[in-house]
């Protein structure tokens, strides 16, 4: 029997469905505890990043040379893991900005960069001296008293080199990652 | 896919796929564009060594690996613009796999090649997908129907020296032959089917040598260049005696840059000459639509190699 026809056999199923809209109570969640609480007192986890940025204006090539963090996240249950967490983020963070791209053919839509050896993240050699500091306070009102860090850590980064590299060339890139032929089209006068 | 483990060249038959380090055809088979038969000759004897006396001229075995290539105090000593390339493409793990004949005779590592849902000249096909498709990557010198660079930094240090490379057939060819003038998309180089490369060999080393190699890349390391170039200057007095410019990333062969050499022969080593001879980089260049931002990466990716030779030579 072919799929066309064990399709006609099944009876339709729909799979869409509507989300609802977003609501006062949002920030209304059951914790892990089973509690219900609500995070608006100290709402939200945040986090600075500053970046120091090489770039090669003769070839293109932007190197980051060091990252200072600052991370407003609550108690670190595991400090060691927290850090090394945030560093795994920031070379995720260089790989938006400067590295991973998906290479499709312009007729099919074919995916060119089926493996690592196209599809490029950043290396050891790529990794820059990282400085953290964990303010550790604020979230008391949560058990715990420890928030996420995740995706906190990870957003900024790439928006850090992206603001070094303006500082550096005085051009804005408004295109990711930040290859080497960009910035040389960027930096002609 | 059916492997034979040779114990002497004649094991080499005419359909066979030669499997030595395997970096570039374990990676060929699993996608399937290569299907074998595979013929294993890395346990072939007297292909592994590096030989050479005094001030003679120096033989590489095809199956000397790249990290053994640069690691090399003979090659790092004498063919410096050899040892370079040898110690610094791809990362430390291929350059422990990789041998000299593999990398001369890797095949294209275009992403239209290598895809397994999709045709070239090289697999079957009637055209170059590349050429009206995604070629951000591509050549700037377009010599042929195949528009992927030719992948071996290798190949550059080994034209900037005039090395030979010999055959199970033949002896002493100009390197540059191995890979002809790039018209034929059909395949990555000139052996025969059956024909194996068994040794290259460097001519006798030149004093007042001066020698860089410069590899544009995005990452520090693992990442096919998007220009590379080998430089390197004679220079016994105070003018240039002799020069090569290599560059590699633009051309689906290892190009080698005549029209600098000329400008850089007879002159000081001055930055104004140094100048004038980097922007004769893009003479003849033919940049596909999506490649043109190579052609200053050309001229910049000269023009650090000549600098740095004189500099650190």
């Amino acid at each position: 029997m072919s799929w066309r026809e064990i399709a006609a056999k099944v009876k339709p199923v729909s799979v869409t469905a509507r989300r609802g809209s977003n609501g006062a109570f949002d920030l209304l969640g059951k914790m892990p505890s089973g509690r219900l609480a609500v995070n608006l007192a100290r709402p939200m986890t945040s986090a600075v990043y500053v970046c120091a940025v090489v770039v090669d204006t003769r070839r293109g090539a932007v190197k980051v040379d060091k990252v200072w963090g600052g991370f407003a996240v609550g108690r670190l249950v595991v400090p060691a893991l927290a850090h090394s967490q945030v560093h795994g983020a920031i070379i995720q963070g260089i790989g938006y900005a400067l590295h991973e791209e998906r290479h499709v053919d312009p007729h099919t839509g074919t995916v060119l960069s089926l493996g690592l050896e196209e599809y490029h993240l950043p290396g050891i050699g790529d990794t820059p001296d990282v400085e953290l500091f964990f303010h550790d306070g604020g979230f008391e009102h949560i058990k715990g008293g420890a928030a996420g860090l995740a995706e906190v850590s990870t957003i900024p980064a790439a928006a850090a080199v992206g603001n070094a590299v303006f500082h550096a060339t005085g051009h804005r890139y408004r295109d990711l990652p930040m290859r080497p032929d960009r910035i040389l089209e960027g930096l002609e006068p | 896919v059916n492997v034979t483990i040779a114990t002497s060249a004649r094991d080499i038959t005419a359909d066979a796929e030669i499997l030595a380090g395997g970096t570039d055809l374990s990676e060929r088979l699993r996608s399937g564009v290569t299907t074998g038969p595979v013929v294993d000759i890395s346990g072939l004897p007297g292909l592994d060594s590096i030989g050479g006396a005094g001030t003679g001229p120096t033989t590489l075995g095809a199956l000397v690996t790249v990290a053994a290539l640069g690691a090399n105090d003979r090659i790092r000593r004498d063919y410096p613009a050899l040892a370079a390339p040898a110690r610094t493409l791809a990362t430390p793990q291929i350059r422990a796999m990789a041998t000299l004949g593999g990398a001369l005779c890797q095949h294209t590592r275009c992403w239209y090649y290598r895809h397994p849902d999709l045709r070239c000249f090289k697999t079957g096909g009637d055209s170059c997908p590349a050429r009206d498709g995604n070629h951000r990557f591509g050549v700037a010198f377009d010599l042929g129907p195949c528009v992927h660079p030719h992948p071996s930094s290798i190949a550059l240090g080994l034209l900037a020296y005039d090395a030979t490379f010999s055959t199970t057939t033949r002896q002493d060819v100009p390197i540059g032959e191995l890979w002809g003038d790039g018209s034929d998309p059909t395949r990555d180089h000139g052996l025969a089917a059956g024909e194996m490369l068994t040794r290259v060999t460097l001519p006798a080393a030149t004093p007042s040598e001066r020698s860089a190699y410069v590899r544009l890349v995005s990452r520090a390391w693992a990442e096919w260049p998007l220009v590379e170039c080998v430089a390197r200057l004679v220079l016994p007095h105070h003018l240039i005696e002799q020069a090569r410019v290599c560059v590699g990333g633009v051309a689906n062969i290892p190009l080698r840059l005549v029209s600098i050499e000329q400008e850089l022969i007879g002159r000081p080593p001055t930055s104004s000459t140094l100048t004038a001879a980097a922007d004769r980089a893009i003479d003849g260049a033919s940049p596909l639509e999506q490649t043109r931002y190579k052609l200053p990466m050309i001229v910049a990716t000269v023009q650090d190699a000549l600098e740095r030779a004189l500099a650190f030579g």
